[in-house]
């Protein structure tokens, strides 16, 4: 068999390997729970142009910074409009990413190593690490899917810079896709310096820098013009609002010990499913010690100038997309930073499983390679008592899709989420509006105080401002403009935004005078569903705090009965069986005349919706800064 | 083109067709239906036309919830339903609606420049009058048409009397009179359709 078809026929059989570990794996962590955090946002985007409504890229994106997002939920929308059912069409998206980057690591190294060497890189990366599988488990857009085209990019460009004559085309290509995929995610720049290294290191090299950067940027500008009009403005050709003095600020030495001393574990899915201190984790150190070792090797061989050019471009990708980790640990912080680890590992994954192939020739140590190898792989499915990291049912991931749609002071109030409600589904309602209650329950008390300040700014000479009914800025430090989201919509689904905005405003365990003036631009009459809010929010903390804080409220007159009844309601909730007396978390003077019972009205989406905020931080300005 | 080609294109035109056409559950917000028009007579090219755009620009970026979006048509024909805003005294009359004529004159003390206002239409007291007249003109007529669907004359009569606020010339109600001192004077004229 030829090497090139060898290769080709590996890369299919291990990739469709990925994929069927990747879909056996969902299928057994349970259907009932098929989201992950953030997935329902790149859903409800690609309903929208499923349904020929394409979102601007500020309304589509879940954040100004993730443009991938858009471009992942474009790339769902045809399965989508083909009839496809969501969660069927996120996770055929999903386990084709998966299957591309298995594939395309599997193939790339037996291109170079043989059969042997494809199928031990493409089984570390489908078997030997549950981490991977975990992050691929979600279609979330972002760095773990753009991998597997990063390492389809550099096998091609391996291919290319082999021969003497390349094709313009071929290279324009490369250069398209390589656009598409910095715009995807910021990460591929690192493989664009590489392929641009590799490809015009010999050769015509003005011709092939125009093939290559021209279709590059014809692919990148229209993204980096399509820029938010009012949010966030960003510099030159960057489509980030952070640029590289933002990103290189935040390194300190620090980053580099975090980086390694988590490195053994970065096989491993570090989630809830396994505990830090189980010595199941120690089962994966091997095969990354062995993955470590073989970068290392190669880092040698390097210096010693025998490392042959293809291994020297894919051991470069290796240690460049790992520098993105010191960074990733500030930023998403550990274990959400593990999924940057996907090209580091693919990499190694090449130069193990190469090296390997090509060690020398007695079928002895090959065999004996081959079978460390295998042994040190084995673990990694099975050891994992969940492989997977998709653990919120359809009502969960949309009160998360929900709190996701950030808006930035520029706005006008409510934009995405207006732009967005017409394509959640009549089961995920409730939860999108209670999630999207807590996004305005936090934002006001944040937003208000900056709003004041420009609208003070703004007014800056006697016969200079903008007309008070139309001054959005002005219309930002109005509550009932705030708390008039979900008006539209009617009852009972109002309902349920102001459940969430309570839940929202108490997240800290302190109703201000802020929380207050939102609680005051209500009718009496509808003040329950933001009673039971704060309740349920009181519950929350002492469900996760375990320990009972009292309510800091800056009125001090009696609940009413009602409003007493749903705060209790609330409290039993989330607090569970075991959830406080109210004596301990209303304070003596806000306890309403009467005796209370109970009344949860409104059912929570989540039945603990503060599982992704960071609890352990009390304290106005410190609170929790939603889901992850 | 073969069988199989022509077959694989129907039977993916039929799946296309089939497939998740229209996902969304429920109507867009009244926000994100058709947008209000305001129409300004006017040429493309008047200098007041900076005014009315920044104007609209305001009126969109302010929206609520339950408001829809307001759509600028400059030029000298209106149609039916629309509100008109005219900056001259002599507009066509062929449309059922509020008219809203801007205020000439010099400016009054207690105006209020929008900091986007192009500077070349604040040359002068009289010229700052007439351009911060149509501003005022533009968005009260857009306050008073995106706060609902309906635009019969009578509505929009009702919505201006209940719309009061600080404008760029000064403090504006329809309450009492649909020529207030300061604002633009409102005629309505009911035309048949």
């Amino acid at each position: 068999m030829k090497p090139w078809r060898q290769a080709s026929t590996t890369a299919a059989v291990m990739a469709l390997l990925g994929a069927v570990v990747l879909a056996v794996a969902l299928q057994s962590d349970g259907a009932a729970t098929p989201f992950g955090p953030g997935e329902l946002d790149v859903l409800v985007t690609a309903r929208s142009m499923a349904a020929g409504v394409w979102p601007p890229l500020w309304v589509g994106a879940v954040h100004p910074d993730a443009t991938g997002t858009w471009l992942g939920a474009a790339v769902l929308s045809p399965l989508l409009r083909l009839g496809l059912p969501d969660v069927l069409a996120l996770k055929l998206a999903a386990c084709a990413h998966f299957a591309l980057f298995v594939g395309a690591t599997a193939g790339f190294a037996a291109r170079r190593g043989g059969v042997v060497a494809g199928a031990l890189a493409g089984s570390v990366l489908a078997l030997g690490a549950p981490a991977l599988l975990a992050a691929q488990s979600k279609y979330l857009a972002t760095t773990v899917e753009i991998a597997g085209i990063e390492v389809a990019l550099l096998w091609a460009t391996a291919e290319l810079s082999r021969r003497e004559r390349v094709p313009g085309w071929a290279i324009g290509v490369v250069g398209a896709v390589l656009g598409l995929a910095i715009i995807y995610s910021l990460h591929a720049a690192i493989v664009a310096l590489l392929i641009a290294g590799a490809l015009l290191g010999t050769g015509p090299r003005l011709r092939r820098a125009a093939w290559l950067l021209i279709p590059a940027l014809a692919v990148m500008l229209p993204f980096s013009w399509m820029r938010d009009p009012l949010g966030p403005q960003r510099t030159g050709l960057s489509v980030k609002t952070l640029g590289p003095g933002d990103l290189l600020a935040l390194l300190d030495i620090s980053d580099l010990g975090t980086l390694l001393s988590r490195a053994p574990f970065a096989l491993l899915h570090e989630t809830e499913h396994i505990g830090p201190d189980s010595p199941l984790r120690l089962l994966h150190v091997p095969l990354a010690a062995l993955l470590a070792a073989a970068l290392l090797g190669a880092v040698v061989l390097a210096v010693r100038r025998r490392l042959p050019h293809p291994e020297l471009l894919v051991l470069l990708f290796a240690v460049g997309t790992a520098a993105p980790l010191l960074v990733a640990g500030d930023l998403l912080g550990y274990p959400a930073a593990y999924r940057y680890y996907a090209p580091v590992i693919a990499g190694a994954a090449i130069l193990l499983g190469v090296g390997v192939a090509r060690a020398p020739r007695r079928e002895r140590s090959v065999a004996i390679g081959i079978v460390a190898v295998g042994a040190c792989i084995a673990p990694g499915l099975f050891t994992a008592p969940r492989a997977t990291a998709t653990e919120l049912s359809r009502p969960m991931a949309a009160f998360f899709a929900g709190q996701h749609r950030l808006g930035f002071a520029q706005h006008p109030l409510h934009t995405q989420f207006l732009m967005l409600t017409p394509f959640v589904r009549d089961d995920e309602l409730a939860g999108w509006l209670q999630g999207y209650g807590v996004h305005v329950g936090r934002e006001f008390t944040r937003q208000q105080p900056t709003a004041l300040i420009e609208l003070r700014d703004e007014g800056t000479s006697p016969h200079v401002a903008i007309p008070g009914p139309v001054n959005r800025t002005l219309h930002k430090t109005l509550p009932q403009r705030w708390i008039a989201a979900a008006d539209w919509l009617g009852e009972p689904h109002r309902q349920h935004f102001l459940l969430g905005v309570g839940l929202g405003a108490a997240e800290d365990g302190v109703l201000d005078a802020r929380d207050s003036a939102l609680l005051g631009a209500l009718p009496a009459a509808d003040q329950s569903a933001f009673w039971q809010g704060v309740g349920s929010a009181l519950g929350e903390r002492w469900f996760w705090a375990g320990q009972a804080v009292p309510l800091v409220y800056s009125q001090e007159v009696p609940l009413s009965e009602s409003a007493g009844n749903a705060l209790l309601g609330g409290l039993v909730t989330t607090g569970g069986r075991d959830a406080p007396s109210l004596d301990r978390v209303l304070a003596p003077g806000l306890h309403p005349s009467r005796p209370l019972h109970p009344t949860p009205s409104l059912r929570l989406a989540h039945p603990h919706p503060f599982t992704y905020a960071d609890l352990g931080v009390v304290g106005r300005g410190e609170v929790p800064m939603g889901p992850r | 083109m073969g069988f199989a080609r022509c077959a694989a294109l129907l039977v993916g035109w039929v799946a296309l067709l089939a497939g998740c056409r229209v996902p969304p559950e429920r109507n867009p917000p009244p926000a994100l239906s058709a947008p209000a028009i305001v129409s300004v007579v006017l040429s493309d090219a008047h200098p007041l036309a900076g005014a009315a755009r920044l104007a609209v620009r305001r009126l969109n970026e302010s929206r609520a919830p339950s408001e829809r979006p307001v759509q600028l048509e400059i030029g000298p024909r209106a149609s039916a339903g629309q509100v008109l805003v005219p900056v001259t005294a002599d507009a066509p009359g062929s449309f059922a609606g509020l008219i809203l004529v801007p205020r000439r004159g010099s400016l009054p003390e207690s105006h209020q420049v929008d900091p986007a206002m192009p500077l070349d239409l604040l040359g002068d007291d009289l010229l700052a009058a007439h351009a911060l007249g149509l501003y005022d003109a533009v968005l009260l007529a857009g306050v008073v048409a995106r706060s609902g669907p309906d635009a019969t004359a009578d509505l929009l009569v009702a919505r201006l009397r209940a719309t009061a606020g600080r404008f760029a010339l000064g403090e504006i109600s329809y309450a009492q009179s649909l020529e207030p001192p300061l604002g633009p004077s409102a005629i309505v004229r009911e035309l048949p359709r």
